[in-house]
C-alpha cells in the first residue's frame, strides 16, 4: 500500500533514480527471465517462466521499484501471453469492426496494461511461492495448466491457465484466479465501456491506469 | 492479485470490500446514462457509490493514519486476532457443507492459534501447514442447492445476494462482539475491526477502483468466486474452455449488470 504523501516522492524517484539503479538491476534479470520465456516449448514451461519472472520482481520489491519490476516482467509477459488472441476474444464481434491500426493499438495497450498491473501488484516478497500442480490437454492445441500461489500465511490461491499453441509456441489466452476468469471480467467491462463511451475512451482509461501505476498513484 | 471472499476472505473482509465498492471515477456517469433502470439496480448502484465514498473519505484516511502510528508487528497482530475470531464462522460452514477435512483444518487452526498463539495474536498454525479457507453461510446454502437470488450491494458490507443475507446474522452470532456485555468494549471492538478491515482489504478495494467499470468488475468477480467456493474450489474443463467461445455482441455487452436477478446462478453444480 502506498501513502498518498509519498506519491510526489515516488514520482520524483521514478523520473530520476529509477532509470539508473533499478533499470540496471532489472535489465540483467529481465534478460535471463526473457530467455527462459523464449525457450518455453511446453505449456508448463510457459507458466514456469512467468512464475519465475513474477518471483524475481517480487523479490526485487521496493528496492528496484516499479520500473525495475516492470523491466523484469514486461518482456516475459509479452512473450507468454497471446495478446492478439486475447484482444479478439475480449471484444468479440466488435474486434472485426476495428481498423487494423485500432486493433494494433488495442493489442499494444493491453500488453502494456497487463505488464504494468503485474509490476504494480507483485511488489513485495514474504516467502510466497508458485507451483505448477498439473496440466491437461483440453482440445487439440489447447491445454490447461493448474498452478498455485502459496502466501506467507499458508493461504493457497489457485491460478488456472488456458494456453493455445501458435507458431510452435504455447501462449496464455486466459487466467482463472480462484475461480474468477480474467477474460470474462475484461469482456464484461470492456464491452460495456465501448457500448456506453466508445473505443477511444476505453483505450484512454487503460493508458491512464498504466501511467497511474508508473507514477505510484495506485 | 483479488480478495477475496474473492478478494474477500473473512467476514469483515467481505464487508469492507463492500465498503470498497466506491470507485466513482467511471461508474456514476455511465450509470446515469442508462435509461429506466430497475429499482433494485438503482439501489445497488447507489449503495456501491456510497460504499466507495466511505472508503475514499473515511476508511482509507483512517487506514493511512493507522499505518503511520503503529509498527508493522502490531498491525499484523491485530489482523491475526480478527482473522482468528472469524474462524468459527468458517469452520461451522465447512462442516455444514460436509467438507470434514477442511472443517478439521480450520477448527485446528482456530484452536492452535487461540491457545498457542495467545488468542490469535500470533499465527502459529501457519507453521503447522494449516491453511486458511474462505467460507460463508451463503456458500453453504449454495451447496445445499438454494439459488443465489437477486444480486445485492449492501451498505457498509458490499457485494452480496438474497441467499447470503442470513449469513450476516450468523457472522454476528459467531463473533465475539455479540457476547461482550460492556458497551464501550463493543464500540472499541467494532471500531478496531473497521480500521483493521480498511488496512487488510485496502489493496483489494483499490483493485476494484482501478477497473474500467468498477461496479461490473466487483459484481462479476464476486459472483464467479462465490460459485467457485460452492463447487469446492474446482474449476471444470468446461469453465476453463468457456472463455474461448466468442460471445455475440449483444450478449457480451449485456453481461451481469444488465439485470440484478441471477436466475442462472444455482447452488451446487
Amino acid at each position: 500500500m502506498r501513502l498518498k504523501k509519498t506519491v510526489l516522492l515516488s514520482t520524483v524517484l521514478a523520473l530520476s533514480m529509477v532509470p539508473v539503479l533499478p533499470a540496471w538491476a532489472g535489465t540483467a534479470a529481465a534478460a535471463s527471465a526473457s530467455a527462459a520465456a523464449t525457450k518455453a516449448k511446453t505449456p508448463q514451461a510457459t507458466i514456469d517462466s512467468l512464475d519465475a519472472a513474477l518471483l524475481k520482481a517480487m523479490q526485487g520489491g521496493s528496492k528496484i521499484g516499479y520500473h525495475g519490476r516492470y523491466a523484469i516482467v514486461s518482456p516475459v509477459v509479452r512473450q507468454v501471453y497471446d495478446f492478439p488472441r486475447i484482444a479478439s476474444l475480449t471484444l468479440g464481434d466488435y474486434w472485426t469492426k476495428l481498423s487494423p491500426a485500432q486493433q494494433k493499438t488495442f493489442v499494444d495497450v493491453l500488453a502494456e496494461y497487463t505488464a504494468a498491473t503485474y509490476a504494480a501488484r507483485f511488489d513485495s516478497y514474504a516467502g510466497e511461492h508458485f507451483a505448477v500442480v498439473s496440466s491437461q490437454a483440453m482440445q487439440p492445441g489447447t491445454e490447461g495448466v493448474f498452478s498455485t500461489l502459496t502466501m506467507h500465511n499458508g493461504k493457497v490461491h489457485r491460478f488456472d491457465y488456458l494456453l493455445q499453441q501458435h507458431d510452435g509456441q504455447w501462449r496464455i489466452v486466459n487466467v482463472v484466479a480462484d475461480g474468477v476468469s480474467d477474460l470474462s471480467l475484461k469482456r464484461a467491462e470492456y464491452m460495456e465501456a465501448i457500448k456506453s463511451k466508445g473505443f477511444p475512451v476505453l483505450v484512454a482509461h487503460l493508458k491512464a491506469q498504466i501511467a497511474s501505476y508508473a507514477n505510484g498513484k495506485s | 492479485m483479488t480478495q477475496w471472499r474473492f478478494l474477500w476472505s473473512a467476514a469483515f473482509a467481505g464487508s469492507v470490500l463492500a465498503l470498497s465498492g466506491c470507485a466513482t471515477m467511471h461508474g456514476p456517469g455511465q450509470e446515469a446514462a442508462t435509461p429506466s433502470r430497475p429499482p433494485l439496480q438503482t439501489f445497488n448502484h447507489t449503495m456501491f457509490h456510497l460504499n466507495m465514498g466511505l472508503y475514499d473519505y473515511v476508511l482509507e484516511p483512517v487506514s493511512t493514519g493507522y499505518k503511520a502510528v503503529t509498527p508493522g508487528f502490531v498491525r499484523t497482530g491485530v489482523s491475526n486476532v480478527f482473522s482468528n475470531v472469524g474462524m468459527p464462522y468458517i469452520f461451522i460452514n465447512d462442516f455444514l457443507q460436509g467438507r470434514v477435512q477442511q472443517g478439521m483444518e480450520d477448527m485446528s487452526r482456530f484452536l492452535v492459534n487461540s491457545v498457542f498463539g495467545l488468542g490469535g495474536l500470533f499465527d502459529v498454525a501457519d507453521r503447522l501447514d494449516l491453511p486458511m479457507h474462505d467460507n460463508s453461510l451463503g456458500v453453504t446454502l449454495g451447496v445445499w442447492g438454494v439459488p443465489q437470488g437477486p444480486y445485492l450491494v449492501l451498505p457498509f458490507y458490499g457485494p452480496s445476494s438474497l441467499r447470503s443475507l442470513p449469513g450476516l446474522a450468523m457472522v454476528m452470532f459467531t463473533g465475539p462482539a455479540y457476547y461482550v456485555t460492556s458497551t464501550p468494549a463493543q464500540y472499541a471492538l467494532t471500531g478496531m475491526g473497521i480500521i483493521n478491515t480498511g488496512y487488510v482489504d485496502g489493496p483489494k478495494i483499490r483493485m476494484v477502483q482501478e477497473a474500467v467499470d468498477p461496479y461490473q468488475f466487483m459484481r462479476n468477480a464476486w459472483e464467479q468466486h462465490e460459485q467457485y467456493l460452492i463447487s469446492g474450489g474446482v474449476v471444470s474443463k468446461s469453465q476453463l474452455l468457456e472463455g474461448l467461445s466468442l460471445p455475440p455482441a449483444a450478449a457480451s455487452a449485456g453481461s451481469p449488470a444488465a439485470s440484478e436477478s441471477s436466475p442462472q446462478k444455482k447452488g451446487k453444480h
